[in-house]
């Protein structure tokens, strides 16, 4: 027996009460937790798979869109632009350190195929798990969540159809895909993607010259850097999807947007820019919503308030035959804080449970449909605060109902 | 034992109790009798220091009573004095034993289930010792305060009107195991009541003359 137990076997005994406090604090402690988890993730998420890209440039149209399609991989292209201009661009050395072009349009049962170089899964230091990267047209190497779920290997084959939604309908039956290489987990968009070279690309969608079509040096460091003559005249029909670039130098962030933005079929989008901008738009729904909680948490304090004080004139004669077993004024004090306490742990720690289970719920329902996926067991430092002013909340619930305690008439009480 | 002299206790400025200066020794018994309102509860009361005298002094087992400090005061009472109430009143959250765990704990003593036992079987309620308060019969629930006030092997048991509620059996069966018990742990035992059926078995009586008031200023 000690004031743990003591406490403990009050708010057992009022067990409906504690049912409706723990399901407040719980349901108040579970939404914060919930939208601070999945924005921390997604914003890292974001944050990794942007990193060092300072600008993308793609057809006219929604940056966003342009955004959301080349980095993120969960968007329609807003169009093509030509290879050439993306060359023009990809070779002003002053400013550019590091372009990567990316040809976009198909998919593999949902996992996006992009035709890309080398330098694209440098730049996020993927590594290989089995096999070899792609080298020549039809050649694919998977990321490792595609692997996983579709079950191919080096050696499969296998066909892409047009669009992102992975439907059969729009099959390109003509052309088969060689897996070469599987990469290692990167925590980054790559696992979802099957990356091969744009001249498969080009293959599939101009397949009456793929079988002859030389390879193509985009951009200043590709590894394939020879070149072929023959070729430039080709160039002004070819089109590729997108181009990534690293600038060299700070002076190119004021420089190459205005430049790329001047051509007319040509836009520049910053992926930090449209990141905030997409926080900001759904971050007011986000927000609104963590309010809420808050008023919830709120009302769970005011629970326990009302559940402690109304409790108290129960109690009186309880809390008077203890002070006659020789309990001190400050141990009923103690005594009543820590029911506080402990209902406000109850119910943060319920709380925080149902907060990252939902996180876990919304990453198992989104696994098989999105690139986006969740980790649910994941705990953050912000969530030490939150449970500390839950337990602040427990704290001050509980003050006035504790402080009552020293009012009471021991004598009185019994005398009644 | 205990030795009360010139108490005095103010309810208003004008309606003054004052109480014989009063000394037993230890293991003697004494029964508390007068009409109500004559301050039978309030005496003993701050003979169990819950209450402070407006003048006098109480010294208990050596200790002057009302000169301890609040802390110091509860754990005094928690440790030498065993309080029987009209009402068991014990607490309904808890199980028997838990009960007394309690007691134990709150007088900063260790807790011994062996000794709980020990008292519950003489008590003959120790196979309640799981039950919860409202599963015991009224009787029942009497004799678990009883093993309360005795369980710290106090020096002092209080009893206010432990008999009003019960029958004659079960009256006189809660006054024998009062008196076996504060011999058993050789305890002065004060029943204050007004019950005459225990009057004849308490040789040592106090009578408190019913309302003095006195008017003015003293």
């Amino acid at each position: 027996m000690n004031l743990f137990t003591l406490s403990w076997a009050y708010i057992r005994n009022r067990k409906l009460n504690t049912f409706l406090n723990t399901l407040l604090l719980a349901l108040g402690v579970g939404i914060v937790v919930y939208l601070l988890v999945i924005t921390t993730q997604l914003q890292n998420k974001m944050q990794a798979n942007a990193k060092d890209i300072n600008l993308v440039v793609g057809a006219k149209g929604s940056p966003l869109q342009l955004i959301l399609c080349s980095i993120f991989h969960i968007d329609n292209p807003t169009g093509n632009i030509k290879l050439s201009d993306a060359n023009k661009i990809a070779s002003n050395k002053r400013f550019v350190k590091k372009a990567i072009p990316l040809a976009l349009g198909d998919s593999y049962q949902a996992f996006r195929i992009v035709g890309t170089n080398q330098l694209y899964p440098e730049h996020y230091s993927c590594q290989l798990a089995n096999g070899k990267w792609w080298h020549n047209v039809m050649e694919a190497t998977i990321g490792s969540e595609v692997a996983r779920q579709s079950g191919l290997k080096v050696g499969d084959t296998f066909h892409s159809s047009h669009g992102l939604d992975g439907s059969e309908d729009n099959r390109h039956e003509e052309q088969t895909y060689k897996v070469v290489g599987v990469m290692k987990p990167s925590e980054t968009v790559m696992d979802r993607l099957v990356l091969t070279s744009i001249e498969s690309i080009w293959a599939i969608h101009e397949h009456h010259e793929a079988a002859a079509m030389p390879v193509i040096p985009i951009g200043p460091s590709t590894k394939h850097t020879e070149e072929h003559h023959d070729t430039t005249s080709q160039e002004d029909d070819r089109e590729i999807t997108a181009l990534l670039l690293t600038f060299s130098n700070p002076m190119a962030t004021l420089m190459m947007p205005r430049m790329i933005n001047s051509q007319s079929n040509l836009q520049a989008a910053s992926p930090a820019m449209e990141i905030v901008r997409l926080f900001d738009l759904f971050g007011v729904g986000a927000d609104v919503i963590e309010y809420f909680a808050y008023v919830i948490i709120l009302i769970a304090g005011l629970s326990i308030f009302i559940a402690l004080y109304n409790a108290l004139k129960e109690r009186q004669y309880d809390l008077a035959i203890m002070r006659t077993l020789g309990a001190s004024q400050n141990k009923l004090f103690t005594h009543i804080i820590l029911e506080g306490l402990l209902l406000a742990a109850f119910g943060g720690i319920c709380g925080l449970l149902l907060g990252h289970g939902a996180v876990e719920l919304t990453s198992a329902l989104l696994d098989q449909t999105s690139q986006v996926s969740f980790k649910g067991w994941q705990f953050l430092t912000e969530e030490y605060y939150i449970f500390a002013g839950v337990l602040g909340v427990g704290l001050i619930a509980s003050l006035l109902p504790a402080l009552q305690t020293y009012r009471i008439d021991i004598s009185e009480t019994l005398a009644t | 034992m205990f030795q009360l002299t010139g108490i005095r206790y103010n309810y208003t400025t004008t309606h003054t109790l004052s109480f014989p200066d009063w000394t037993a020794a230890q293991g003697d018994r004494w029964l508390l009798t007068g009409v109500s309102g004559s301050g039978k509860t309030t005496l003993l009361h701050m003979l169990a220091g819950l209450r402070q005298p407006t003048q006098g002094t109480a010294i208990i087992a050596g200790t002057n009573l009302y000169t301890l400090s609040g802390n110091k005061a509860d754990q005094f009472r928690g440790q030498n004095i065993g309080l029987v109430l009209q009402k068991p009143h014990l607490l309904s959250v808890l199980t028997v034993e838990e009960n007394l765990l309690l007691t134990q704990y709150m007088a900063g003593l260790p807790q011994n289930k062996q000794r709980i036992a020990e008292v519950l079987s003489i008590l003959s309620v120790l196979e309640k010792r799981k039950s919860m308060p409202h599963q015991l019969s009224q009787g029942q629930a009497q004799r678990i305060s009883i093993a309360r006030a005795v369980l710290n092997l106090p020096k002092l048991i209080l009893a206010d009107e432990p008999t009003s509620s019960l029958d004659d059996v079960n009256c006189m069966r809660v006054l024998d195991l009062l008196e076996t018990q504060a011999a058993a742990c050789g305890a002065t035992l004060v029943i204050a009541t007004h019950d005459a059926r225990v009057k004849n078995r308490i040789a040592n009586h106090l009578h408190l003359e019913s309302v003095q008031t006195v008017l003015g200023t003293l």
